[in-house]
């Protein structure tokens, strides 16, 4: 947001980036061979819900598709609703690649009916660790949790410094947000 | 990449329009000041002193003085850890730094938020506002603050007031004004006499009083700002009502004493503790409940419809 709504007071979120997202794709091998960590079968969509008829209807649609899936898409996908009223619609399956498209089209959905602004993070689970991917910067960062409010830093820096050339990883520490127990 | 549809929120043009014109009669007024100062010759090194001195006062009477002298304490992320998940999640939003969280130990219900620029920006929150308040109200509050961040609400009203410190100090301080620029004038030969300082007296009381006026008025519009945007980044406007009028029904529980303590932080404050709406709502740096929840009420309207 630039110097002008700050000085008359408007707030406008920044649309969710979706883009970016299918860099994970290419990156997996990275993740596999460099860090010794394969997809362990969970990844999420972190989003913020809006008190209104339309968002709960897209809401709905988004279920309902992903629920007939297709015949190449496998993950299972069901949702949760956290104690902070983020919604979130978890994708369970081997297949990353399919994790990475079901995210896409729900983000895309939930953009067109003009919801960009809540899109928060997208979630993905390697072992004992997880990759968020943060839609209002278009960039990745490692997540090391190691308690319910404690996290391992320098594993974190070592994930950054190996993924940094294959991934659009986030430059400053202070954007790596964390996400507490995690439903994935 | 195909355009998305307008966001969910629109635009609120009128308050940005208000806004915009106090802030263009604020600058009017200001140069006005400026330009009657020069034109009565009032020595500009003396001007320099004041101008210093207040800025100087502005710098050290704000942030971490306001902080200390509220009795805020600042939180480590195992205090409260779901005010800071809230928060964490709140900035992740709104794409800003995680602020600082703060606590302060009284029964009084209010929060507020210091920092000129969002990545040293403290957030605090009083025992009281958490004991009344459930997790939707307290993300809406913390919401509210975290707009003010985003604003630089305390950059913009300190900016804002500066004149009016300088003029608010010529007129406290009338007869050291009024002696140094007389000892100036002797040294210069430059004439004048006592009339140019009547002049001096008069423009600044004037400026002082219309000053603090659109200040205030800046202030309200900018508490409504902090209102919708809060409404925004939790996606409900419901939950900030339910917290004000939360925090409205506290301040009547809390003994005069307290709130005469805290009366110094109103400008600060989400909600003034002051014990009824007394004043006029134009001296006020709040906006009433009333209002407030009739925008929150219209924006809810606003969001149906689309």
């Amino acid at each position: 947001m630039g110097l002008f709504d700050s000085l008359f007071g408007r707030t406008k979120l920044p649309p969710g980036k979706t883009d970016a997202l299918f860099a994970l794709s290419t990156a997996a091998l990275d993740i596999e061979t460099k860090l010794d960590s394969t997809y362990g079968a969970h990844a999420a969509i972190v989003l913020r819900a809006v008190d209104n008829s339309s968002y709960d209807a897209i809401n709905k649609e988004i279920h309902d598709l992903l629920a007939v899936g297709g015949k190449d898409f496998q993950a299972t996908v069901r949702s949760h609703d956290d104690a902070m009223g983020f919604h979130w619609i978890i994708f369970e399956g081997p297949d990353l690649e399919d994790a990475i498209n079901g995210l896409h089209m729900t983000a895309d959905l939930i953009k067109q009916a003009g919801f960009a602004d809540s899109l928060l993070a997208a979630m993905f689970r390697f072992g004992a660790w997880y990759l968020i991917y943060s839609y209002r910067r278009a960039t990745f960062y490692p997540f090391v949790p190691t308690g319910h409010s404690s996290r391992n830093d320098s594993r974190e820096f070592r994930i950054r410094q190996t993924l940094v050339s294959a991934l659009p990883m986030e430059k400053d520490p202070e954007r790596w947000y964390p996400l507490w127990d995690p439903p994935i | 990449m195909a355009k998305s549809s307008r966001p969910w929120y629109g635009r609120d043009f009128g308050l940005s329009f208000r806004m915009g014109l106090t802030m263009f009669l604020l600058f009017a007024l200001y140069a006005a000041f400026i330009l009657i100062l020069w034109a009565v010759r009032v020595p500009w090194a003396i001007l320099i002193i004041v101008m210093v001195i207040v800025a100087l006062s502005q710098l050290f009477l704000s942030d971490k003085i306001v902080l200390w002298s509220s009795g805020a304490r600042l939180m480590g992320p195992q205090e409260q850890p779901e005010l800071h998940q809230i928060v964490t999640r709140l900035a992740q939003l709104a794409d800003l730094p995680t602020p600082q969280l703060a606590w302060i130990n009284t029964r009084l219900p209010n929060a507020f938020a210091i920092g000129k620029n969002p990545k040293t920006a403290v957030i605090a929150v009083t025992r009281g506002l958490v004991e009344r308040l459930n997790s939707t109200e307290m993300e809406a509050v913390l919401a509210h603050e975290l707009t003010h961040i985003k604003n630089r609400d305390v950059t913009v009203m300190s900016l804002a007031s500066f004149f009016a410190m300088v003029a608010a100090f010529i007129v406290q301080r009338f007869f050291f004004f009024g002696f140094a620029m007389e000892g100036d004038r002797r040294n210069s030969r430059s004439g004048g006499g006592g009339q140019a300082i009547i002049i001096v007296w008069l423009a600044s009381l004037i400026v002082w009083a219309v000053s603090y006026v659109l200040i205030r008025t800046l202030s309200r519009y900018r508490e409504y700002a902090a209102d919708r945007g809060s409404a925004i980044l939790t996606g409900h406007p419901g939950y900030l009502a339910s917290a004000l009028e939360k925090i409205q029904s506290g301040m009547r529980m809390t003994p005069t004493r307290d709130l005469r303590q805290a009366e110094s932080m109103n400008a600060f404050f989400i909600f003034p503790a002051v014990r009824k709406n007394s004043a006029m709502e134009i001296f006020s740096t709040h906006p009433t409940l009333e209002h407030r929840l009739n925008r929150l009420e219209k924006l809810q309207q606003q969001m149906e419809k689309k």
